[in-house]
């Protein structure tokens, strides 16, 4: 290969590596907006699995579990019997 | 002539050159720090990401405390496109602070809301800003509210606060997070604070380049550390007993009268606190609505004059010392015993003349306890109250405790070891006297008072039960819970006693001090005891400051520590013995 054709292919490399390099940064910086709105999506659905977790809590407390079995009629036994011993399954005759 | 010019051109030139000089020696040496700094902030971002504070826990993994989103609401002025004055309108009912929880005073919201507006026209209307913040800790509705204002230039930054859900359930115990000087979440009292460290974690840094527009540059340079969340803390509290302690608490106050009162309930074995609760109590949500004097945990802030809970403390210091036994007589018990100025009379102005250590206990006897205090000694007497703590702190993982020393032994006079030796004269907080009783119940030994059993983070550390002493044998202590259980089966709170269980107990009505002597009306009725007696599940104190229906721990304390024995029982499903 020539010394002049030599030099045409690296010129023409060069040009074709720095349009790749300016179209590629181009692209990239350009979906920083992209992973922009990622981010806010992120903490969005932290923030959503938060208010999830809370809820859950709020459902499993001992202050809404006893309002909601006051609003289904049950209370506290008024008396309640033990038992100490096993009772016999049957008496003999 | 055109020598003349070249020459002022010459000058001309050199002058302008030097004045380059001078400017890029401004620009290079003395201002290059801030431009640069100003350079660096127009390229890069510097984002802070809060750590999540690690969440409190009860024994069966429940979130006591946990978190819940937050906003912090701000403008940006080259955003804005709406007046200020008519944003300050706009967001003051929104995010004007709430009113105190005892108030719906329309008046006053409206006042609140008024404020809110000065406030925020104040701060948007100066020259001098670019960001300004217009409300802090805006809960997720509120943010909504805002939103649907669409008003240009204003933000929201995510932050977060604690969440209750069982409300003001064990607030003493808990604690709260407040902000600290620099305007950062700090833990304050209780858990909070003294766990504040391993609970607050770290906030995270994104150090990132970003376009003429702000948007990040993703072939530009990321720095900075990921948020390390704190960590969370697993309690020995079961918060079924909690909320029955709470519940029975507040209607024992309420039935009897009293000003405040406090219920500890501690698992012998490990030394854990399965319920703490304390009447009057605060909102950790609204702490700043609440006098100040409710944020400490009264149980271990709090010193009193424990009364006839005491004498178990010092009859079994004589057991293990072997100066007496249960079946030991009492010489001294025939009448009121004078020392020096003194006279020592029992409560009731009964006498029991022969009477045994077992019936001393029984009849709650000062007299029969001068007798032990004098058979033990100062010297021994002293020695066993240090060994059951007394004088020193219990070391439990809360922040606010406080002790009350002893006098030094070398000025006790024979007065100080008769009072000692029937609880007064002496000042103890309600923890120090419920680990004291603890070690009676776990054989002797003295354990640790421990709230949390695990702090779970990146690594788990669990906390193992800590014994710290063993105060007196295991015949001392078997024969001390022989004298208490008589006590409760036989003693002035035997109209209280369940029936099939073996609870050993001791009342305790002790006066109070007002102004250097003790006052006639006012007392504090305490029970303090532990059940099944012969394998405790449960060790228990109660107490009730100056209750007014009746003045005697046996007609107060006595059915409280009862009633919730009796759902303790059913709950860890403890069938009668007998």
């Amino acid at each position: 290969m020539s010394k002049r054709s030599i030099i045409t292919a690296i010129i023409f490399a060069s040009i074709a590596l720095g349009v790749a390099n300016i179209v590629a940064s181009s692209s990239i910086a350009t979906r920083g907006s992209k992973l922009q709105e990622l981010e806010q999506q992120a903490d969005q659905l932290e923030s959503q699995a938060h208010e999830l977790e809370r809820s859950i809590a709020s459902l499993q407390s001992l202050l809404r579990i006893e309002a909601r079995a006051n609003e289904l009629g049950l209370t506290v036994p008024a008396s309640m019997i033990t038992l100490t011993s096993p009772e016999p399954v049957a008496l003999l005759p | 002539m055109i020598a003349n010019r070249l020459r002022a051109s010459l000058y001309f030139l050199c002058f302008a050159g030097v004045a380059v000089l001078f400017r890029l020696f401004y620009w290079q040496v003395i201002a290059g720090e801030s431009l640069a700094a100003l350079a660096e902030s127009q390229h890069n971002a510097l984002l802070e990401i809060p750590a999540s504070r690690g969440k409190i826990l009860s024994r069966d993994n429940f979130d006591l405390v946990s978190n819940q989103p937050a906003f912090l609401a701000y403008a940006y002025r080259p955003h804005l496109t709406t007046d200020v004055y008519s944003i300050a309108k706009l967001l003051a009912p929104i995010v004007h602070p709430d009113p105190p929880e005892t108030t719906t005073s329309a008046q006053l919201i409206e006042t609140m809301i008024k404020d809110a507006e000065a406030t925020l026209a104040a701060r948007l209307s100066g020259e001098r800003w670019i960001w300004a913040p217009l409300g802090r800790k805006l809960l997720l509705q509120k943010k909504q509210a805002i939103e649907q204002l669409q008003l240009k230039g204003i933000d929201f930054e995510p932050e977060q606060i604690r969440y209750y859900p069982e409300a003001s359930m064990a607030a003493n115990l808990v604690g709260f997070v407040g902000d600290n000087s620099n305007g950062n979440p700090q833990g304050y009292f209780g858990l909070e604070g003294y766990y504040d460290l391993e609970l607050k974690g770290r906030p995270g840094i994104i150090r990132q380049q970003k376009d003429a527009t702000g948007k990040p540059i993703l072939v530009g340079t990321f720095g900075g550390y990921e948020p390390k969340n704190g960590r969370n803390l697993k309690l020995h509290l079961d918060r079924s007993i909690q909320r029955v302690s709470e519940i029975e608490l507040a209607k024992a106050i309420e039935r009897y009268g009293a000003k405040s009162g406090e219920i500890i309930i501690m698992d012998p074995r490990t030394g854990g606190i399965i319920a703490l609760a304390t009447e009057p109590k605060y909102n950790p949500v609204k702490y700043q609505d609440y006098d100040r004097s409710l944020y400490k945990n009264s149980t271990i802030a709090d010193a009193y004059e424990p009364g006839s809970t005491f004498k178990v403390i010092v009859m079994s210091s004589a057991l293990d010392a072997d100066v007496i036994k249960p079946d030991t007589i009492c010489d001294a018990c025939d009448g009121p015993i004078e020392i020096g100025k003194f006279t020592i009379s029992t409560w009731n102005n009964k006498y029991y003349p022969d009477t045994t250590m077992t019936e001393v206990i029984q009849h709650s006897d000062n007299t029969g306890m001068v007798f032990v205090g004098n058979k033990l000694g100062k010297e021994k007497l002293y020695e066993y109250l240090q060994k059951f703590g007394i004088g020193s702190p219990t070391n439990i993982d809360l922040q606010e405790e406080t002790v009350t020393q002893m006098k030094p032994q070398k000025k006790w006079g024979d007065i100080d070891v008769a009072t000692a030796s029937f609880g007064q004269g002496i000042a103890i907080t309600a923890m120090q006297m419920i680990t004291a009783v603890t070690a009676i119940a776990n054989d002797g030994i003295l354990m640790q008072p421990r709230v949390v059993e695990k702090i779970i983070g990146e690594t788990t550390v669990a906390l193992p039960p800590k014994p710290v002493r063993r105060v007196i044998s295991k015949k001392a202590a078997d024969e001390m819970t022989e004298m208490m259980v008589n006590a409760v089966q036989s003693g002035e709170a035997q109209w209280t006693k369940i029936p099939g269980y073996r609870i050993a107990g001791k009342t305790g009505t002790a006066q109070i001090a007002v102004a250097g002597h003790y006052d006639a009306e006012k007392t504090i009725a305490s029970f303090v005891g532990f059940a099944p007696a012969d394998d405790p599940k449960f060790v228990m104190l109660v107490k009730l400051r100056e209750p007014t229906s009746s003045q005697w721990a046996a007609d107060t304390a006595a059915p409280l520590w009862m009633r919730l024995a009796r759902q303790l029982f059913l709950y860890y499903g403890i069938p009668p013995q007998e």
